[in-house]
């Protein structure tokens, strides 16, 4: 996968003439240009949604971005068929109106089911981030797989030491869940950072593995730093 | 005279009559929500100067003022209340002013005013559920229907197919072997089936076996349930994972589950109606009597995606 190809398939918010419908991965980036926050932008009919995981799960519809977000557009459904990508927008509903995700950085492989509800693999209660959000959505989506991504491929060095939204995590986990197993909560403490989170639209074969990420996370760092200095 | 969207409170939620110099606080909500989404409903138009909104004294009542001329807003109001509105501003305020009346257990009276016609519209307001229409409406040229006809003729050399009279119509329905052997034992007698119709330039052109129905009941069953989800709403989708649950959470999974995906069978099937069917099953798509079934309706998936990656 060319750098070129990247960066022609990153697409800042309102940079170019966008298809009428589509679900797309998307980051929004801090004044240096490093992703930060990741969401789920869903285009119906020209109207844009944001569905993400920023102090509570919701649907924004109307969603205006602003310049700072970046996606790509993922093919798993179908680039301007309303009624797929409406589809897709409704499951995103079901699972705002019924998630109580808390946030943490752990991932556990579990998602969410076709009535969004949360279907936990390991006992653990809906923990996650932004990303861990997003991506226990899109795994029901992934007819042909069970997860969106292998998360068996990051471990807990994908937690940054000291890292602040960990600290934040742990504290607000626990005192949601005073009595929660830290061993189980431990051996699942895992993070995908949005800009890995960004790489993964790129890969076409599901579930995602990590090493594929890795094999091009350089180029899309790359890209969205040129995008962020024209 | 102007047409008027005219919006009234008649009772607090004790049933006692209000009034502009007398307003409970619950009133004042509703009233100050109506004013709002009326304000924004004006504001959709392309040009507000002969727009009003007058509050009246007689009742603690609120309407939009529009011109006699301006059928573009009676239009508008119209399709939100037949649940076809493409439009989202129009959607917006009327379903603001739709969940208030809903919700709150006031007395409410709406009415629609047309060139001197008035139409009371508090039933819609009250009891329909106002939804969206997605996307542009496709000109269909295929349908799912459901028939039930007498059998007069079934089997064939180069094609099969069964021939029957359905009201004072008599139709051909394309069919496998199979189905023609199994249908040719109802010779002469009632059947319920759904088929695919195919239209050319507003014509039919054939029909396609989908599924039969042992009974009336049945037929019903799932008639209903397609007629439900026959439209371009979202709710449609919520209406199919529904469905199905209900169905998987019974004892006896999957002939019901089979009967339903066989609705679906066919290759230009509304991908998003598809898409939430194979993600509502995913769980059980390797049950002996779904597999193949699914794989057949995931393959219909497939072959619409770019990189027949699903």
């Amino acid at each position: 996968m060319t750098a070129r190809y990247i960066q022609k398939q990153l697409v800042k918010f309102n940079e170019a003439a966008l298809p009428n419908s589509f679900v797309a991965l998307s980051a929004q980036l801090d004044q240096e240009g490093n992703p930060y926050h990741a969401g789920i932008v869903i285009r119906l009919d020209r109207r844009n949604f944001l569905h993400h995981y920023c102090g509570s799960p919701e649907v924004i519809d109307d969603f205006e971005p602003g310049t700072w977000y970046i996606y790509k557009v993922i093919d798993i459904i179908k680039v301007d068929d309303n009624d797929e990508v409406a589809s897709f927008l409704e499951h995103c509903r079901r699972v705002c109106g019924k998630s109580k995700i808390v946030y943490s950085c752990v991932l556990d492989g579990s998602a969410y089911n076709a009535e969004g509800e949360y279907i936990s693999n390991t006992g653990l209660p809906e923990l996650g981030t932004c990303v861990g959000f997003c991506v226990n959505t899109l795994s029901l989506f992934c007819v042909d797989a069970d997860s969106y991504l292998e998360v068996q491929d990051w471990d807990e060095l994908s937690v940054p030491e000291n890292f602040p939204l960990d600290n934040f995590g742990q504290r607000y986990t626990f005192a949601r869940y005073p009595n929660l197993d830290r061993g189980l909560y431990n051996a699942y403490k895992r993070r995908v950072s949005p800009l890995e989170y960004i790489c993964s639209a790129f890969v076409e074969q599901y579930p995602i593995r990590k090493q594929q990420i890795d094999d091009i996370i350089e180029n899309v760092q790359f890209a969205i730093e040129k995008k962020f200095s024209q | 005279m102007a047409n008027e969207l005219f919006f009234k409170i008649t009772t607090d939620s004790r049933g006692n009559r209000v009034s502009l110099d007398n307003i409970p606080i619950e009133a004042a909500d509703a009233l100050t929500l109506f004013l709002e989404s009326l304000s924004e409903l004006a504001k959709a138009q392309d040009n507000t100067d002969e727009f009003r909104i007058s509050l009246r004294s007689s009742s603690v009542g609120i309407a939009l003022e529009f011109p006699e001329n301006d059928t573009q807003i009676n239009a508008g109001i119209n399709h939100v209340l037949d649940g076809r509105s493409p439009n989202n501003e129009y959607f917006k305020a009327l379903k603001a002013i739709q969940e208030k009346i809903q919700a709150n257990g006031l007395g409410y009276k709406v009415e629609l005013k047309n060139n001197d016609v008035v139409v009371d519209l508090t039933d819609d307001f009250k009891n329909k559920n106002f939804i969206r229409r997605l996307g542009s409406r496709k000109e269909k040229k295929e349908e799912v229907v459901f028939l039930r006809g007498e059998v007069y003729q079934a089997g064939g050399k180069k094609s099969t197919n069964i021939h029957l009279t359905v009201g004072t119509d008599d139709i051909t329905v394309n069919c496998t072997q199979e189905q023609a052997k199994r249908l040719e034992k109802f010779l002469y007698s009632q059947i319920h089936l759904c088929a695919l119709k195919s239209l050319r330039d507003g014509e039919v052109s054939s029909y396609l076996l989908l599924d039969t129905y042992a009974n009336i009941n049945t037929f019903n069953l799932f008639k209903n349930f397609y007629e439900g989800i026959d439209n371009d709403s979202s709710e449609r989708f919520n209406l199919i994972v529904d469905k199905i649950v209900e169905t998987i959470d019974r004892p006896k999974i999957p002939n019901e589950i089979v009967k339903l995906l066989r609705i679906f069978d066919y290759p230009k099937v509304d991908r998003g109606n598809l898409r939430t069917i194979l993600v509502t099953l995913k769980s059980i798509r390797d049950h002996e009597n779904i597999s193949s079934l699914y794989e057949r309706l995931a393959d219909y998936l497939r072959a619409g995606s770019a990189k027949k990656v699903i």
